[in-house]
């Protein structure tokens, strides 16, 4: 009963939170708005037993990724008319395309059964933790899958250097 | 159906944050019950140590922080994998180390050369 | 896991090893010669070690090294090395700084051999990042407004289709439990084959590469891409991006019966039909050869999914063909943009073209041929690929696309025709036809693929031969 409290606390404010940060006209409030959103969806990683992502979700997005996203509203420095512009264009279209998935999950979840299909069941990762299953497994069946996220990290690495310098001295 | 899954040990967690939200909430509104409200023009401008206020306060940000923090990001990334690496260290052995050292590797590759192309100097 | 296991990544591991090389030679000492040729040998010897994966070799449950991933990561790394060669030219003068390049294009082909290789949606998805996330920044690699207009236009569709991509797999994953193509097989027919939440999951996943292999309704973002990325990257984007992600996706149904889905097999029919007539009729608009040849890319993949649909041996036939002619077709049509390019632009204008066959009678020769090869017309490779495609059609008696192919080549006709009308008429006054002169790789690159298309389109026996035997063991 109150795990199914907490999960429609979490749920509820998700939604609205989403709406909220692309509905306020001022972008340092929608950063704002995101950072408290990004903190609602690492508690319900946790309720759902996935504590490294919480984690990862804190660090990684609450940490990094808005402060980036910050840097860029400074960066453009908004005068007060844009910011009151709406930058979206055809946002009908946006509209209908997110009523029509919500309309295909809703009417799949009708035959959705529910519980983990995988090895990895709700009782197996509490007893050994999620941390641990993950690495088990990461280090193991995903080697190089995880020796290949440092390929992807290095072409990030390279891309921002190169688009945004313009000059790379030797 | 699977039972829901109540995560009790982090009960003190959200005790912790409740107490700090009201603890933050609070004080402002203790504050605005008790304070006097007198304003007047100058006590209303931005404090700048007595200065009066010039410009606007919003100015552009150089394009130098946004490298920086796009490259801790991305460094930000790295470090996330070390955590479950490390639990799991002492029953893969070897073999992890030889694989997270591959892994570091390939970055320091990374930063070398961001450290070579000068991606972190300021000037 | 053993060292045995390595064996056959070692062409993939080629392409990584030698982009590191790169990285860390460029830290301290530049040399656009250095770079350029380790590139080339890189991806040569990544090649030649292809030669040296015997039979097929599973590599943990993510990849698999059959003829038919060989097949596609040799065309890929081909693709690879005739953009390296072009590029090297185009790039001259136009950035200071050009060695990143090799390291970006060498990992975005790394990423998309990943690709043909997988046999998981772990690789999967890791390998469409790679390519991705080099891709954005190839394209905006000039730094000019147009460049970085369609380096974040690529940006944020590419993300949206990742994010699709992802929430796709995410609802297969939690039907079946599993991420494997074949064992998700089996976990569906476990499950029933209509349950709404797996056709939602394909919808999604469909959606998602559907964005990256632009085809109608998700094609908006490829004229504007297409016009503002570097030629030699446009000939990347079309080429190398799209096979490795075709390829995966011709593997992940016929793994995953896709004929079991009425919805799903009526979907893509739409969208191969829809992609035909958007890109030939939009291209009939046009008058940017960059913007023509992205509808006319549109037009080829919808082709493309014709043969996809039908059921059979035929159709990885059919569809390698056909995709080994756009390769070379595209390749080529591109690197005649690339040669004519001036610095302040490239040579993108219809008029640029106007009496080339004048000035620089071969490249007009070879241009007219791979426009007749896009054409389909007979004596050219894209003659035999659309004739593999028609007879894969018919054997699955799929009457209504083939009709429609038809409709479109004859629509496809028109504006390649008016293309090589310009090409032989008076010369009008542009300044890019006055490029002084043609580099010599260049020149050789467009003979060779040149000599490649006609041979093709004469004497194909060979290739269908080693693509049948590649299908034997599928």
């Amino acid at each position: 009963m109150l795990a199914e409290g907490i999960f429609i606390y979490l749920a509820a404010a998700i939604t609205i939170l989403s709406v909220l940060v692309i509905t306020r006209k001022n972008p340092v409030h929608s950063v704002i708005t995101m950072l408290v959103l990004f903190f609602h969806i690492a508690a319900l990683y946790v309720t759902l037993n996935a504590e490294f992502l919480a984690a990862v979700q804190v660090i990684v997005y609450a940490g990094a990724i808005l402060v980036l996203f910050l840097f860029v509203i400074l960066l453009l420095n908004l005068k007060e008319e844009a910011v009151a512009r709406r930058y979206v264009g055809p946002w009908p279209l946006g509209l209908m395309a997110a009523v029509g998935l919500f309309l295909a999950i809703i009417v799949s979840l009708d035959s959705f059964v529910a519980g983990p299909k995988g090895a990895f069941t709700t009782e197996v990762i509490k007893a050994e933790t999620n941390t641990k299953a993950l690495g088990k497994i990461l280090f193991t069946e995903y080697l190089y899958p995880f020796e290949v996220v440092s390929i992807v990290l290095l072409v990030a690495i390279i891309g921002a250097i190169v688009l945004a310098k313009k000059r790379l001295r030797s | 159906m699977p039972t829901a899954f109540l995560p009790e040990e982090y009960l003190p967690i959200v005790i912790f944050m409740v107490i700090i939200l009201a603890f933050g909430l609070g004080t402002l509104a203790v504050g605005i019950v008790l304070r006097l409200r007198r304003p007047y023009q100058e006590k209303l401008l931005p404090y700048e140590s007595g200065n009066p206020p010039v410009g606007e306060p919003r100015y552009r940000f150089s394009v130098r922080f946004y490298i920086v923090a796009m490259l801790f990001v991305i460094f930000d990334v790295e470090a996330v994998f070390l955590y479950p690496w490390a639990i799991v260290f002492d029953q893969i052995g070897l073999y992890a180390f030889v694989e997270m050292m591959l892994f570091i590797a390939i970055l320091v590759v990374g930063y070398v050369y961001a450290w070579k192309k000068e991606a972190f100097r300021w000037d | 896991m053993t060292l045995n296991d390595l064996a056959p990544l070692i062409p993939l591991m080629v392409i990584a090893v030698s982009s590191v090389i790169i990285m860390l030679g460029i830290a301290f000492y530049r040399s656009r010669a250095f770079s350029g040729l380790l590139t080339l040998a890189g991806i040569a010897v990544a090649f030649i070690t292809l030669f040296g994966v015997q039979g097929t070799r599973q590599v943990t449950s993510l990849l698999i090294l059959d003829d038919y991933a060989l097949f596609y990561i040799g065309l890929i790394l081909a693709a690879s090395f005739v953009v390296a060669l072009l590029s090297s030219d185009y790039l001259e003068g136009r950035r200071e700084n050009i060695e990143e390049f090799y390291i970006l294009l060498l990992l975005s082909t790394l990423g998309s051999s990943v690709l043909a290789a997988s046999t998981h949606f772990v690789s999967f998805f890791i390998g469409l990042e790679i390519l991705s996330v080099s891709l954005y920044a190839l394209i905006a690699y000039t730094r000019n407004e147009l460049n970085i207009e369609a380096g974040v236009k690529y940006l944020v569709l590419a993300a949206a289709s990742s994010a699709f991509l992802l929430f796709g797999i995410a609802l297969l994953y939690g039907e079946t439990g599993t991420m494997e193509f074949s064992r998700m097989s089996s976990g569906i027919s476990a499950q029933g084959i209509n349950k709404g939440m797996l056709l939602t999951g394909f919808a999604l996943v469909l959606t998602g590469v559907g964005f990256k292999l632009a085809v109608a309704p998700f094609h908006m973002w490829t004229p504007d891409v297409y016009e503002g990325a570097p030629a030699p990257v446009t000939a990347f984007v079309a080429t190398v991006s799209k096979g490795g992600v075709f390829a995966l996706l011709l593997r992940y149904f016929i793994q995953v019966d896709m004929h079991a889905y009425p919805s799903l097999f009526g979907a893509v029919a739409f969208i191969a039909v829809a992609s035909m007539f958007a890109g030939n009729l939009l291209a009939l608009l046009q008058k940017n050869i960059k913007r023509i040849l992205a509808y006319s890319s549109i037009a080829h993949l919808g082709y493309l999914l014709v043969a996809f649909l039908a059921g059979g041996v035929m159709r990885v036939t059919a569809v390698t063909f056909y995709l080994v002619a756009y390769f070379i077709t595209t390749l080529g049509a591109f690197g005649v943009v690339t040669m004519l390019s001036g610095k302040e632009r490239d040579a993108d204008a219809v008029e640029d073209y106007q009496g080339l066959f004048r000035h620089r009678p071969w490249l007009a020769l070879i241009f007219s041929a791979m426009l007749f090869s896009l054409a389909g017309i007979p004596l050219t490779a894209g003659f035999i690929g659309k004739f593999y495609i028609v007879a894969a059609g018919a054997g699955s008696a799929l009457w209504l696309l083939v009709i429609m192919l038809v409709i479109n080549s004859a629509i496809g006709l028109y504006y390649y025709l008016r293309i090589i009308v310009v090409l032989y008429a008076q010369p009008g006054h542009s300044e890019v036809s006055a490029v002084s002169s043609l580099p010599l790789t260049g020149s050789l690159v467009l003979v060779l693929l040149t000599v490649l298309l006609l041979w093709l389109g004469v004497y194909p026996e060979p290739l269908i031969e080693m693509i049948h035997r590649m299908t034997m063991r599928f």
